[in-house]
């Protein structure tokens, strides 16, 4: 290996170490569960390696880099062998509100289609504007606006009625890590 | 996050820090993301596109090679070497080379390598799931005292010929062995992240030779230590590890003109529960038509879910209809405008004519699942 391969490979693992954390994180939230969050950290992680002479010249590697993960994401969805599974329970999981509440939006999550889901976390948790979260994804400005209300808008639905069956009975989503 | 989400304060700035804190949310498994691995596997893919720019022939995909051996019982704990784990030269291939034994039948979908035999109290949820690479067997239990999670557990069996301590070992963090005492008379042990630690709360790993050769992995999520070896070891040897079919209680008679289930074929979950006068199971079929994700789920009639699975989608992405005491939903992710070859059956409501609904009763359930 060439002394300049080293040098970028060093330079890569520092880049790959700093990020891998925020990344991972970001596809839990495309995700819903850790183990799939790993997966697609690594293989985004394994996509900037091979475009890293090119990535570490730009701007804003952090933007390919979350550009790559999102789209590692919209890949593994299309596999028809991701599937999001609705299952109920009605036992409460925990008496703890603060989880009640994690659990809740985990499951409203979930439930949106894998390009709304992406939008969401993009526009609200990677705090990208709609410019940003348009290249991001690869769509127009306006698939970003109409993506986001709808994604809003599911996400309250899902909250509204999740607050209405608690109140008339306990209604509780099984937990993660049943799936893979 | 500061208690339940107030819906009428749902704003933007409410969702970044809901979301904020479910990503930070303290259930977080280890990382088992694996820098050096992806450095490998990209110098891999460099490489390969190099030789192909230049014309020289095509790598060849080859089944995954085995070699190393497995340190036995009684060996002190050892890491697993980098250069044995990743391989002697190409490093990590992923599950997309092991050659499964046989393709997936399309006309039935998911197929059942292993099989739950004991499980503690309060795990009798049981399901399986199945990628294009790989099948598992899944059982969810009930949440320990004051734990947040639910004890989960999942079967897998490596396709045969597949070492998991030399390639396909996906968890690099879990490097180390431990041994463990035989399972039905089979050598086994613990893969573990820490070297003097065979299991922990988060995530154990149990690995043996099932009497055909395969390997086996069970994982356990959420799971309280003690008592947990004698746990997983009940389990594993209650394990059977036999190819079945899983039957379904729904069938597609006809599919638009196009639809396709990419290299691996289609795809299914199943969720069923030991009681099956209980609601507590669904079952969703994935696949494709040009570009869209279309997923066929069914589940037990119940208001609640009733109320839940029709209103989570948008009228024009989703169509349901309760059969049998099934509440059986059509669905496609996708942009608003259907594909011409979903439009020509009437879109997803025309679709759904095409489903066939064998009730709750798993006596009547097929496995004959696709036209």
């Amino acid at each position: 290996m060439r002394e300049t391969d080293t040098d970028e490979d060093e330079e890569f693992a520092e880049f790959a170490a700093s990020r891998a954390p925020w990344l991972r994180r970001t596809a839990y939230l495309l995700s819903g569960d850790w183990h799939t969050a790993d997966d697609l950290t690594q293989t985004a992680i394994t996509s900037l390696y091979l475009h890293w002479p090119r990535v570490r010249r730009m701007e804003n590697p952090d933007g390919y880099a979350r550009t790559t993960l999102v789209n590692a994401f919209l890949a593994e969805r299309r596999s028809p062998w991701r599937r999001v599974l609705l299952r109920f329970e009605k036992e409460p999981l925990s008496p703890v509100t603060d989880l009640d509440a994690i659990l809740d939006l985990r499951q409203a999550l979930a439930a949106l289609p894998p390009r709304q889901r992406a939008t969401v976390v993009l526009r609200y948790y990677c705090d990208l504007g709609v410019e940003q979260t348009a290249e991001a994804l690869n769509c127009s400005l306006g698939t970003v606006k109409s993506q986001t209300a709808r994604g809003l808008e599911a996400l309250r639905r899902a909250l509204e009625l999740r607050h209405h069956h608690d109140r008339q009975q306990p209604l509780h989503p099984v937990t993660e890590g049943n799936r893979t | 996050m500061t208690g339940r989400t107030d819906l009428d304060d749902l704003q933007e700035h409410s969702l970044t820090l809901e979301l904020g804190a479910l990503a930070h949310a303290a259930d977080a498994p280890p990382s088992r993301v694996d820098i050096p691995a992806a450095v490998q596997s990209g110098r891999r893919l460099r490489r390969r596109r190099r030789r192909v720019r230049l014309g020289a022939t095509a790598l060849a995909l080859t089944a995954v090679t085995v070699g190393a051996l497995l340190a036995g019982p009684g060996h002190a704990p050892t890491p697993v070497p980098a250069d044995v784990q990743r391989g002697p030269a190409d490093g990590w291939q992923g599950p997309a080379r092991w050659h499964l034994p046989g393709r997936v039948d399309p006309h039935d979908p998911i197929r059942s390598t292993a099989q739950f035999g004991w499980l503690p109290p309060g795990a009798g949820a049981k399901g399986y799931t199945q990628t294009g690479w790989r099948s598992d067997a899944l059982a969810s239990g009930k949440a320990a005292p004051g734990a947040e999670m639910r004890e989960t557990f999942r079967l897998f069996v490596y396709p045969r010929g597949v070492d998991p301590a030399v390639k396909g070992a996906r968890d690099p963090a879990m490097k180390y062995r431990l041994p463990a005492p035989d399972v039905n008379g089979r050598r086994a042990y613990w893969a573990t992240s820490n070297a003097g630690q065979p299991v922990s709360t988060m995530e154990s790993l149990l690995r043996w030779q099932s009497a055909d050769g395969r390997w086996v992995e069970l994982t356990a999520q959420y799971v309280p230590v003690p008592g947990q070896e004698r746990t997983l070891l009940r389990i594993a040897a209650s394990a059977t590890v036999a190819d079945s079919a899983v039957p379904v209680p729904v069938s597609i008679t006809d599919l638009p003109e196009g639809s396709t289930g990419d290299d691996s074929g289609f795809g299914m979950d199943n969720w069923l529960s030991d009681d099956t006068s209980d609601t507590n199971w669904s079952v969703a079929i994935g696949w494709q038509l040009h570009g869209y994700d279309i997923s066929l789920t069914a589940a037990p009639y119940t208001e609640a879910t009733d109320q839940q699975l029709r209103q989570l989608a948008s009228h024009e992405q989703q169509a349901c209809e309760t059969v049998k005491g099934l509440d059986v939903c059509l669905t496609h992710n996708g942009p608003d405008k259907a594909p011409a070859a979903l439009t020509a059956v009437g879109g997803l409501k025309g679709l759904l004519k095409h489903v066939r609904v064998f009730g709750l009763d798993p006596a009547n359930w097929t496995t004959h699942v696709l036209p």
